[in-house]
C-alpha cells in the first residue's frame, strides 16, 4: 500500500504476520521521539529512549537521551540521563550528563554527575546517596534535617550549583 | 598490503553511506519502542511507527502499528497502516489493515484495504476525503 513500506522493513519492522516474534519485534528498537512528535501525558520504558519533541509529562526509562531541540515539561527518572535540550522538571538518574547546550530547570539528582561548561542549570543539585541513606541510617537523616533546619534562610546555598553560562 | 581489507573498507563505507542516508531520509520518524508504554496523547505532523503501547490518543501524519503493538485509544491518521492491535475508532483516509491486525472500533475511511484473516469488530463507514482534516 505504501510505497516506502522497504524503508520500514530495513527499520527493523515486521513485514508481514509471523515475519518476526512477538514482542522481539521492538525490544531492541530504541524509542524516538522526533522533532515532530508531541506527547501528552506519562512516558515509561524498559529500553532506551530519545528524545528531540516534546513531552508534557513525567517519562520514566533506562536511558533518556534529551536531544538539543528537545522540550520538556516534566520529571525525568531514568539509569542514564544525558540532557542537551530544554527540561522544566526534576531530573533523577544514577548517572545524569547536561551538556552545554542544555537549559534545566528543576532539580537535579544524581549519583555521577557530569555538567560541561556552559550548561544553564535552576535548581537544587542532590546526590542520590543522601536519599538512599535516609533509608538505612536515621542518623544520616537527622543530620540531614538538622542541617536543614539550621539554614533555612540558604536552602539553596548547599547543593545549588549555578553552571558557568 | 591487505588487499582483502581494501575491498571490506570499500563495501564498510557504502553500508555507512547507506545507513547515514537511510537516518537523514528517516530523522522525522518517530518510534516508540516495544519496550515503551505511553499515558496520554500523542501528536505527530510527520511518521511515527508503534512497536509498544499507547494508551491515549494518535493523531499523525502517517502511522504505522506494528507487530505487537497496541493503542488503546482513538487513532487520526492521514495514511495508517496496522499490523498490531488497536481498541478505539479509527479515522484515516488510506488505511491498510494486515492479516496480523485486530480493530475493536469503527473504521472511519476513503480507502480501505483489509488482508485475509484480519480481526475486525465495529463499522467501517465511507467518507469523501479528506477524511482527517
Amino acid at each position: 500500500m505504501f510505497s516506502k513500506s522497504d524503508d520500514k522493513s530495513k527499520a527493523g519492522g515486521p513485514t508481514a504476520f509471523g515475519d518476526v516474534p512477538r514482542g522481539a519485534a521492538g525490544s531492541a528498537v530504541p524509542s524516538l521521539i522526533s522533532a515532530d512528535l508531541k506527547v501528552v501525558g506519562n512516558l515509561e520504558s524498559a529500553g532506551d529512549l530519545q528524545i528531540d519533541g516534546q513531552v508534557k509529562g513525567d517519562i520514566k526509562s533506562r536511558s533518556v537521551t534529551v536531544g538539543e531541540n528537545a522540550r520538556i515539561k516534566g520529571s525525568i527518572t531514568a539509569d542514564t540521563v544525558r540532557v542537551c535540550g530544554t527540561i522544566d522538571g526534576q531530573v533523577k538518574g544514577n548517572s545524569v550528563t547536561i551538556a552545554k547546550t542544555a537549559k534545566a530547570k528543576g532539580d537535579i539528582v544524581h549519583q555521577t554527575l557530569s555538567i560541561e561548561a556552559g550548561a544553564s542549570i535552576e535548581g537544587q543539585i542532590r546526590r542520590l546517596d543522601s536519599e538512599k541513606a535516609n533509608g538505612g541510617g536515621k542518623a544520616v537523616a537527622a543530620e540531614a534535617s538538622a542541617a536543614a533546619k539550621a539554614a533555612p534562610s540558604s536552602s539553596n546555598g548547599g547543593g545549588d550549583k549555578p553552571a558557568a553560562g | 598490503m591487505f588487499s582483502k581489507i581494501d575491498k571490506g573498507e570499500e563495501l564498510l563505507s557504502e553500508r555507512i553511506e547507506t545507513v547515514r542516508r537511510r537516518t537523514e531520509s528517516e530523522r522525522r520518524l518517530s518510534i516508540i519502542g516495544a519496550a515503551t508504554t505511553i499515558y496520554g496523547d500523542v501528536e505527530c505532523v510527520s511518521a511515527l511507527q508503534v512497536f509498544g503501547v499507547v494508551e491515549g490518543d494518535v493523531r499523525s501524519r502517517v502511522l504505522v502499528v506494528e507487530f505487537g503493538a497496541h493503542i488503546e485509544g482513538r487513532v487520526f491518521a492521514e495514511r495508517l497502516l496496522v499490523y498490531g492491535s488497536i481498541h478505539g475508532p479509527v479515522t484515516a483516509t488510506d488505511i491498510g489493515i494486515e492479516a496480523s491486525a485486530r480493530i475493536l472500533g469503527n473504521i472511519t475511511h476513503n480507502s480501505l484495504m483489509i488482508a485475509p484473516g484480519a480481526f475486525l469488530e465495529g463499522r467501517r463507514p465511507w467518507r469523501p476525503r479528506p477524511v482527517v482534516g
